[in-house]
């Protein structure tokens, strides 16, 4: 009786799997999805540790194929900046070996406070924005991964 | 006998699995498709032509779209090259209207005003500014900006509309004073003299003059939309079923190798099947830079976006205040749409693909990948489809062609 019983448990198990005729993809983040990152301000640390960047899109959300804005607040891990820096943004797809077809327009809105206009992902998957925070000649690195 | 029943229902699972998959899209796909839709395809007015959506310069513009007077020799007009019955293309590799021909094929008109870009090369930035290339260019109408000013103050109608629309003819410029032709062009040396002799004012009325024409002509070419295909009408249902049948399953098969295995959707993106931008596919057959050496031009002309003829308030954010040369723009050009692509044969920015078989193949193959060291375009692999998937995809690029009573599109006597 009980091997029956564990025979009949592998069969439903065995059609279960035999139904499941299309992979699930839906719970995989597509790389080609064109759907809208949602995104609130995030925080970064930059690659050196000096700087912890946050930035958010100006508008909602990071849409394919049309252009938008993010605003990036820097400061130091522990505090406020009191110094000056200066900003620059770039953004490019790894997976596809080239970047973006503008160049952004960084304007400064307050000490620590920037907007990077102009930006534009062409292409749905990863891209990798690049932020270069200079202080100077010391300079730090930031990188931002986004998926659309 | 329950083990047999528990057998069949796992057989007919597998045989209707077999049979449905390609008409079964998953989540991720069916989203793509949305957003591939023509209901999401909107033409706005274009901001830096006061002429845009207004019904007279959408009336007039479609006359001068056929006016051969455009042309000096009176043999050509916009239509010689875009015509309506050939997908608003001519059939031909390259258009052979002048005896040097232009570089690339003539590309549809097909929501040419979705594009972000305009040329395959991308060097101008309006579909008005578009315009008064080809309407100057020797190997295209080669005509002038001074024969086109005197078309407008000749003409009765195009006087009285020129007024209504842009305002006073200014009083510097007059036939009598004009000569029959002038451009400040490079390439011609009579038209360069003509020009040199024109005052400042005569010279900005003449330009304000050219423009007016190619800024209606944009209006109507703005009209020449197509949104309404059997893959809308599909999409549409799919919003709120789970399958459909208004595609075949041919199609269906090939839309699913569109949005996945194939990667057309990479760049192939949008409403339009287009993302208006710049790409690689390494043809051997390229010979020019493409977007690279178009980005010089496009900054430098006065009849760009920032220029003084645009009607755009100098405070509005404009996609030129972002463009900058990049090397790796190199040999790329602008992605075409796939809207009514049927039509439009041969194919590619030289035209050099006869037929979409040939497309397929070529996608397929990509013999110049083979060589990495030809191209940096990382995306750009073979994708080895076999000769039905080939089919299957052409399927489903037919099914993306409207039928469009085009009578709306023409004139009665050009």
């Amino acid at each position: 009786m009980k091997t029956i019983i564990v025979y009949r448990l592998y069969l439903i198990l065995f059609v279960l799997l035999a139904s499941c005729n299309e992979p699930d993809s839906t719970k995989k983040k597509n790389v080609i999805s064109p759907d809208i990152q949602r995104i609130s301000t995030t925080q970064v640390e930059s690659l050196d540790g000096h700087y912890i960047v946050e930035w958010k899109p100006v508008s909602q959300s990071i849409e394919l194929n049309q252009y938008f804005k993010i605003e990036f607040f820097i400061k130091e891990p522990m505090k406020p900046i009191n110094y000056s820096i200066d900003l620059a943004v770039d953004a490019g797809m790894l997976a596809h070996n080239h970047g973006m077809h503008t160049k952004p327009v960084v304007k400064r809105l307050g000490k620590q406070h920037f907007v990077s206009e102009g930006m534009l992902f062409h292409m749905a998957g990863k891209w990798q924005i690049e932020l270069e925070i200079s202080r100077g000649v010391m300079k730090d690195k930031v990188v931002i991964e986004v998926e659309l | 006998m329950k083990l047999l029943l528990v057998f069949t229902a796992l057989f007919l699972n597998l045989v209707t699995a077999t049979s449905v998959w390609s008409a079964q899209f998953n989540l991720q796909e069916r989203e793509l498709i949305q957003s591939l839709s023509g209901h999401h395809l909107h033409i706005q007015k274009d901001p830096s032509n006061r002429a845009s959506g207004n019904a007279l310069a959408i009336k007039t513009g479609k006359a001068l779209f056929y006016d051969t007077r455009l042309s000096p020799d009176n043999l050509f007009s916009c239509a010689s090259c875009h015509q309506p019955d050939k997908g608003w293309s001519d059939g031909r590799a390259i258009s052979q209207i002048q005896s040097a021909p232009p570089a690339m094929h003539t590309p549809t008109l097909w929501n040419a005003a979705a594009n972000r870009w305009f040329f395959w090369d991308g060097r101008a930035d309006t579909l008005w500014n578009q315009a008064t290339h080809t309407i100057e260019s020797p190997k295209e109408l080669n005509s002038n900006r001074v024969h086109i000013a005197r078309l407008v103050l000749q003409d009765k109608f195009l006087r009285q509309t020129y007024r209504e629309l842009f305002g006073a003819i200014p009083k510097c410029v007059s036939l009598q004073n004009l000569p029959s032709s002038g451009s400040p062009s490079h390439e011609n040396i009579k038209l360069l003299h003509n020009w040199i002799g024109l005052s400042a004012c005569e010279k900005k009325a003449v330009n304000q003059l050219f423009t007016s024409v190619t800024k209606m002509i944009a209006a109507f070419e703005e009209t020449i939309t197509s949104r309404n295909a059997p893959f809308d009408k599909f999409a549409k249902e799919l919003k709120n079923k789970e399958t459909s049948s208004i595609l075949s399953e041919q199609a269906q098969q090939g839309l699913k190798l569109f949005l996945g295995q194939a990667r057309c959707v990479a760049c192939h993106s949008g409403p339009n099947f287009s993302d208006s931008e710049f790409h690689s596919i390494f043809f051997e057959r390229q010979k020019q830079d493409g977007r690279y050496t178009a980005i010089p031009k496009l900054l430098s002309d006065p009849f760009n976006i920032r220029g003084i003829h645009s009607d755009l308030p100098k405070q509005v954010f404009s996609k030129l205040d972002y463009v900058y040369r990049n090397i790796e723009l190199k040999k790329k050009y602008k992605t075409p749409t796939l809207r009514n692509i049927t039509q439009s044969a041969p194919y590619m920015h030289d035209g050099a693909m006869p037929d979409l078989k040939s497309v397929m193949k070529y996608y397929s193959e990509l013999p110049a990948t083979v060589d990495r060291t030809k191209h940096d375009e990382l995306i750009l692999v073979t994708i080895g489809i076999n000769q039905q998937h080939q089919q299957a995809l052409i399927a489903f690029m037919e099914s993306l062609t409207e039928t469009v009573d085009l009578a709306k599109y023409k004139v009665s006597q050009p």
